[in-house]
């Protein structure tokens, strides 16, 4: 044996049927040869490597991809993001559960539906007006609903970390879901604990206080099993589902993907939200569950419970006539706090996007735009986004209403954008652009409107005019460039790069307005936000100016004591300044040691975590970049 | 039209699902990217169904898209990691998409870095490592990749010959050497 002869093996030979003399001879060489012995190690590391069975839904996305006729290297561009914030649940979740409305299970149905009262539709128009306290007269317009009654089975706890002192808790958290599910309208709740006799069920919901996933520690939580044969039937609608908005996935960037994914966990962090896991963890079953509580935290087992049980109702079980109602009585009830109307409003729009309509769609529009009015700015804005990501026809005219009345410029710039991005096929919609741009009371509204309808360099020109105008005020300079601020990281490269021109003089001159804004303390901070949007509107603008503009943004000195909101959004002001110099100057050395820096940095403002994701974002970039350039000019690949 | 590109993948592709997904899982070390490839894999295949139709041996010419997928360096650009700049503190392991138990197994006694070293080399190299560590002759291997036998025999021999470089630089530990493990 020599080493010709072990590298033919390692290119061409049988090494597993080896006889035991063949097997001796390889040995005694390897034992002799180093190199030989190195290949042969790589060799056999490779054999033996892991390879994972394929997962699970592989091939069914596979085969909805083929089917429908995805193209490999076409790429779709990037959707406009909304603003989901903490009252939204997954889209993507709420997408995979449309299977519901059309898949009734093999239950006859024996309890029907209550019929809605007449129709008496309820306006809520104007903020601040007490609704009703009963559940108001919705129209009639009915999705399609499932029959019933529907049987779900709670079975007894079964431990899934093996804490015993937790088996009280578990009880009890059990006992009180059970409790709130009963008061579900037609559904039938079997607990093996008390109930005798016929237990089958087609559904079955498990719930512990312990994920059985040890990679996410969660709080209290339910596993929702399927158990009849309709009730897998319809988890492989789940898996087609997912294929499907797979194959919508598929054509994004991985960068695109990434960083929505990323926004996506974030936003889906709240009590009561649904996860999918498909195929991986909870293979066939769906999985709700809570965050840990904090150390200390008060018994929350009664508000969890209940935000579990109300989550069950709008995303899992079959849609029941008293769910829309109670909770549009909910979003009316001024009496609530806001963020309970705001969650309110959450689960509406995911019944819309569920069940494909609402009974009361101008109804909820309706208390939406009310609770929009009321509502602070950041509210204000994420109500909005929600209403319009409902695409409910429904809200046109109310959008159209607010554009002329809201009191805030900025409500009016996010309608512009709405109307235009959401409702473009809408001749409503239109007509209230083609109105705003005429006679909206605002001239920076008029513009936008204008731009929108197509006037791209008139709107150009009057930033630029507006930024140069000294007789106004720095908010009002920056207002027309700040809502040009990419809406979101996938669109860091804004339109302000390729359409307007800025002199060096003019964009030292827009730091200077962003510093002076800054120190402004207008209502509801208004004045300090059109300086983040303005930071980020310039950040892709690029060139050493920008840079320097950015880095005098960051370290501008502003005197603001004791912490609070001022000192908070000033902090905002300057991470955007930060974070646009990550984004947009990759591969500057100047900014990227000035990153580096943060990392680490016990600046409480520019340092910790974030400066830590900013560098690291930078890297990305950085790579990404070098690879582009490398697949740009490919070497060949054949000698 | 969709109806007989969904015939074919179900007749002609699904049944090699898992061989590919081992194949690209084993070049890319990620499911997530391994399954990209696969998908690509098929979406492209279907692409040309007259091919796929004629193909002799559908698996040997699924390998090769996947092969020519994979080199294309569609996946190279999809390597770079990008973090969120918002609350990148809050808990990002709710969603199931972190490493499974599986994955975190693999991490263990230097597969790691076995995995860096590998990552490291050559696209044409790690695929033909692949092939070959997965009971391919290099006969089967000339057909996929389309390299000549001679030039294939080198580049097997130099890519052996790096990853051990690679590993040995490293200093990841090295399984006992035995002469009796399968191919």
């Amino acid at each position: 044996m020599n080493c010709q002869d072990i590298t033919r093996l390692l290119d061409d030979g049988d090494i597993g049927s080896m006889t035991k003399r063949e097997r001796s001879e390889v040995e005694a060489h390897l034992f002799a040869c180093p190199d030989c012995a190195a290949d042969w190690k790589v060799h056999q590391r490779l054999v033996e490597g892991f390879a994972p069975p394929m997962p699970a839904g592989l091939t069914e996305r596979a085969r909805a991809l083929v089917a429908a006729g995805v193209t490999v290297d076409t790429r779709r561009s990037p959707r406009r993001a909304m603003l989901f914030g903490t009252m939204l649940v997954v889209a993507a979740a709420a997408a995979l559960l449309t299977f519901w409305r059309s898949d009734p299970v093999e239950i006859p149905a024996v309890v029907e539906a209550p019929a809605p009262p007449p129709a008496a539709r309820s306006v809520v128009e104007s903020p601040g007006v007490a609704p009703p306290s009963v559940a108001p007269a919705v129209e009639v317009q009915a999705p399609e609903r499932a029959a019933g009654p529907h049987r779900v089975l709670v079975p007894s706890l079964r431990m899934a970390g093996g804490d015993a002192t937790a088996y009280p808790e578990e009880q009890r958290f059990r006992r009180v879901v059970i409790e709130k599910l009963r008061t579900v309208p037609n559904l039938v709740v079997l607990d093996p604990q008390t109930d005798e006799g016929d237990l089958r069920a087609e559904y079955e919901i498990r719930i512990t206080l312990t994920a059985p996933d040890p990679m996410a520690p969660l709080g209290p939580a339910i596993t929702i099993d399927p158990r009849t044969p309709a009730a897998f039937a319809a988890l492989d609608k789940v898996i087609a589902a997912e294929a499907k908005m797979n194959a919508e996935e598929y054509q994004r960037s991985r960068e695109e993907r990434a960083i929505e994914e990323s926004e996506r966990r974030r936003s889906s962090i709240r009590p009561g939200n649904l996860f999918l896991s498909p195929g991986r963890y909870f293979p066939r079953s769906l999985f709700l569950g809570f965050p840990p509580a904090p150390a200390g935290a008060p018994d929350q087992v009664e508000s969890q419970a209940s935000r579990l049980v109300n989550d069950l109702r709008v995303q899992f079980l079959p849609l029941d006539i008293s769910l829309e109602a109670d909770l549009l009585a909910v979003l009316r009830d001024a009496a609530q706090k806001e963020s309970v109307r705001m969650l309110a409003l959450g689960d509406l729009v995911s019944i819309r996007e569920r069940h494909g309509g609402l009974q009361a769609a101008d109804a909820v529009m309706a208390a939406g735009a009310a609770l929009a009015s009321a509502a602070r700015t950041l509210e204000r804005e994420m109500i909005w986004a929600a209403l319009a990501s409902s695409g409910s026809p429904e809200l046109v005219p109310h959008l159209s209403r607010a554009l002329e009345s809201a009191p805030q410029i900025d409500t009016r710039l996010q309608i512009v954008r709405i109307l235009s991005a959401d409702f473009s096929g809408d001749s409503r919609a239109r007509e209230a652009l083609e109105l705003a741009s005429r006679q909206n009371q605002q001239q920076v509204v008029r513009m936008a409107a204008l731009r929108e309808l197509g006037a791209r360099s008139k709107w150009n020109e009057y930033v630029v005019a507006t930024l140069n105008d000294a007789s106004l005020t720095p908010m009002q300079r920056l207002q027309p460039i700040a809502d040009m601020a990419p809406p979101d990281l996938i669109a860091a490269t804004s339109s302000v790069q390729s359409e307007i021109q800025l002199s060096d003089q003019e964009i030292r001159g827009m730091a200077g307005l962003i510093i002076s804004a800054a120190r402004d303390n207008s209502p509801e901070g208004a004045s300090r936000k059109a300086a983040t949007q303005a930071v980020k509107a310039l950040g892709p603008v690029g060139g050493p100016v920008v840079l320097d503009a950015l880095i005098d943004i960051m370290y501008t000195p502003f005197d603001i004591e004791p912490p609070g909101f001022a000192r908070a959004a000033i902090g905002t002001i300057k991470q955007a300044a930060r974070d646009a110099i990550a984004r947009n100057f990759v591969a500057d050395p100047k900014a990227r040691a000035l990153i580096k820096a943060l990392v680490g940095s016990p600046d409480l403002a520019l340092g910790g975590l974030p400066a830590q994701s900013a560098w690291l974002l930078m890297e990305g970039r950085a790579n990404q970049e070098a690879v582009n350039k490398q697949r740009e000019s490919p070497p060949p690949r054949q000698p | 039209m969709a109806q007989s590109r969904t015939e074919q993948f179900d007749g002609l592709v699904a049944p090699h699902m898992a061989m590919l997904y081992r194949v690209a899982y084993r070049l890319l070390r990620n499911a997530h990217d391994a399954q990209d490839l696969v998908q690509d894999t098929c979406v492209v295949a279907c692409e040309n169904p007259a091919q796929l139709g004629a193909a002799e041996h559908p698996g040997r010419w699924l390998l090769r898209f996947l092969h020519n997928r994979f080199i294309d360096g569609d996946r190279r650009s999809r390597k770079v990691p990008f973090v969120a700049l918002e609350d990148p503190d809050v808990p990002g392991r709710l969603a199931s998409d972190e490493p499974g138990p599986e994955e975190l197994l693999q991490q263990a006694d230097g597969e790691h870095t076995f995995q860096l070293a590998f990552l490291q080399l050559d696209p044409v190299h790690r695929t033909l490592l692949t092939l070959r560590a997965e009971g391919h002759g290099l006969g089967e291997i000339e057909a996929i990749t389309g390299i000549a036998r001679e030039v294939l025999r080198a580049r097997l021999h130099r890519a052996r010959r790096t990853l051990a470089q690679k590993l040995n630089e490293s200093g990841a530990p090295q399984p006992a050497v035995r002469a009796g493990s399968k191919s």
